[in-house]
């Protein structure tokens, strides 16, 4: 009764799909230039931005067009929302993602300490923006439900990174170019983070209609 | 209520409240009930001969199926317009004025006053008073509507029913009934059967989803539209079947 409409349905997640993958494959491949100082690596991020703008355009072309030709009522309306919210905070990602990028660049050649702390919010990072990929890709609640506690983790470790960052500037002024940087990248971590978390929720709203604990229609 | 044809059973066991000031939309596929609820709520199945109903229709607390119960005046306070414009073979005036007229009225001015009311309250004054003269067969489709809904209003109802008032109609005239329908609620009590999914979520405040002569689900159109409880109801309205 609704091939045509199943079938634009379907088109819309297989390119949700495509670019959530592109956003993990961005993901892991800044976090691996920045751990192993894989400067080409870090290149490729950074020129591989236009991709997110161009996945982002076809998602919102596509999700106006059935707007318009089939006004959709009840989960289908939903899920297009959904996709429209969530492709803005994919393409953040991506953003964030080439930011840092930009900062392992430039320290190409220079000796870039990297703190435990750091690392190990980067790595979680990594999960979770996997996670809400996943929440999105498997329709699932409760992969959804886990990435706050996640973001509370990164939360914390931004603080205490930007504090070590604080005292180890006051012990050696040398060091501020660096810790600037390290700071830099763990803000846009935790941002990163705040993303992955919005992701999640728009992941609850498709399948509950509450966003937020609040019922949005 | 449930309602019978010789022995088929069209209404099973159908309970919901029409609130006063609200517009009800009934919607559903072809078959499901939702016009013969609506015809039963003024008596036009009585028409019908082997209709048969058990259980209570209320308005206003009164059994309208009640011994007591004058049709002619349930009719009266309950009008209705249908699917197809049907004017009479007659100037619009005339068409305006026959109710009133079949009622005792029969004053010039005060008919004159009921006409142009009538035709006020169902936006359509400004394009027909020059034409009052004229046959009603003469306007167009749209106007022939608008006309019938103000021929309905001609006779001061409490309740208009509408069986799928716009569905001959093109976008321009829809959307005029439905901007009418929105402003006519602050007056009367409405209740529309549809097939436009989106008209029934654009104007009315209730909706009730029938199928196979049962009411799956009622409630808040908002809701029923965004989260409707039923599944049965999401496939319907989602257009996965029906």
């Amino acid at each position: 009764m609704r091939n045509r409409f199943d079938q634009e349905l379907k088109k819309l997640h297989d390119d949700l799909v495509q670019m959530g993958t592109f956003i993990e494959k961005t993901m892991a491949k800044t976090m691996s230039a920045f751990r192993t100082n894989d400067y080409a690596l870090a290149r490729e991020v950074y020129d591989n931005d236009d991709i997110a703008d161009e996945l982002e355009i076809k998602v919102e072309r596509r999700s106006l067009r059935i707007l318009l030709s089939q006004q959709p009522v009840a989960r289908d309306l939903r899920t297009i929302s959904t996709a429209l919210k969530m492709i803005t905070d994919m393409e953040r990602i991506c953003d964030q993602a080439k930011s840092i990028s930009e900062i392992v660049l430039r320290f190409e050649g220079k000796e870039f300490k990297k703190t435990d702390d750091i690392l190990q919010m980067s790595e979680k990072c990594v999960i979770m923006v996997n996670k809400s990929i996943d929440a999105f890709i498997n329709d699932s609640l409760e992969l959804a439900k886990e990435i706050e506690t996640l973001d509370d983790e990164i939360d914390a470790l931004f603080k205490r990174i930007h504090d070590n960052m604080a005292s180890m500037v006051t012990q050696d002024p040398n060091s501020v170019e660096q810790a600037i940087d390290v700071v830099m990248i763990a803000k846009y971590l935790e941002r990163i983070g705040d993303h992955a978390v919005n992701i999640s929720e728009w992941v609850v709203f498709n399948i509950t209609g509450e966003h937020k604990h609040r019922l949005l229609i | 209520m449930n309602l019978y044809y010789d022995t088929f059973q069209a209404l099973i066991n159908v309970d919901l409240d029409v609130v006063e000031n609200e517009i009800t939309a009934f919607i559903g596929p072809s078959g499901c009930g939702k016009s013969t609820l609506l015809k039963s709520l003024n008596r036009m199945n009585d028409l019908v001969e082997s209709c048969r109903i058990t259980g209570k229709i209320l308005f206003d607390g009164e059994d309208i199926y009640g011994k007591k119960m004058n049709v002619n005046v349930l009719r009266k306070r309950m009008g209705m317009v249908f699917q197809k414009p049907n004017p009479f073979p007659m100037s619009v005036y005339d068409n305006i004025a026959y109710g009133p007229r079949t009622h005792g009225i029969k004053k010039k001015r005060e008919l004159d006053e009921i006409v142009e009311e009538s035709l006020r309250n169902a936006a359509i004054w400004e394009e027909l008073k020059d034409r009052l003269k004229k046959s009603a067969l003469a306007i167009s489709g749209g106007q022939q509507q608008r006309l019938c809904i103000a021929r309905a209003l001609a006779v001061k109802p409490e309740v208009i029913l509408l069986d799928e008032p716009t569905s001959a109609l093109d976008p321009i005239s829809t959307t005029k009934i439905e901007d009418l329908l929105t402003e006519l609620k602050d007056k009367y009590t409405i209740v529309i059967v549809t097939h436009n999914m989106g008209q029934a979520a654009r104007i009315s405040d209730k909706t009730a989803f029938f199928l196979h002569g049962e009411i799956v689900e009622f409630g808040k159109t908002i809701e029923l539209f965004s989260r409707p409880k039923d599944k049965k109801t999401e496939d319907y309205i989602t257009g996965r079947f029906g």
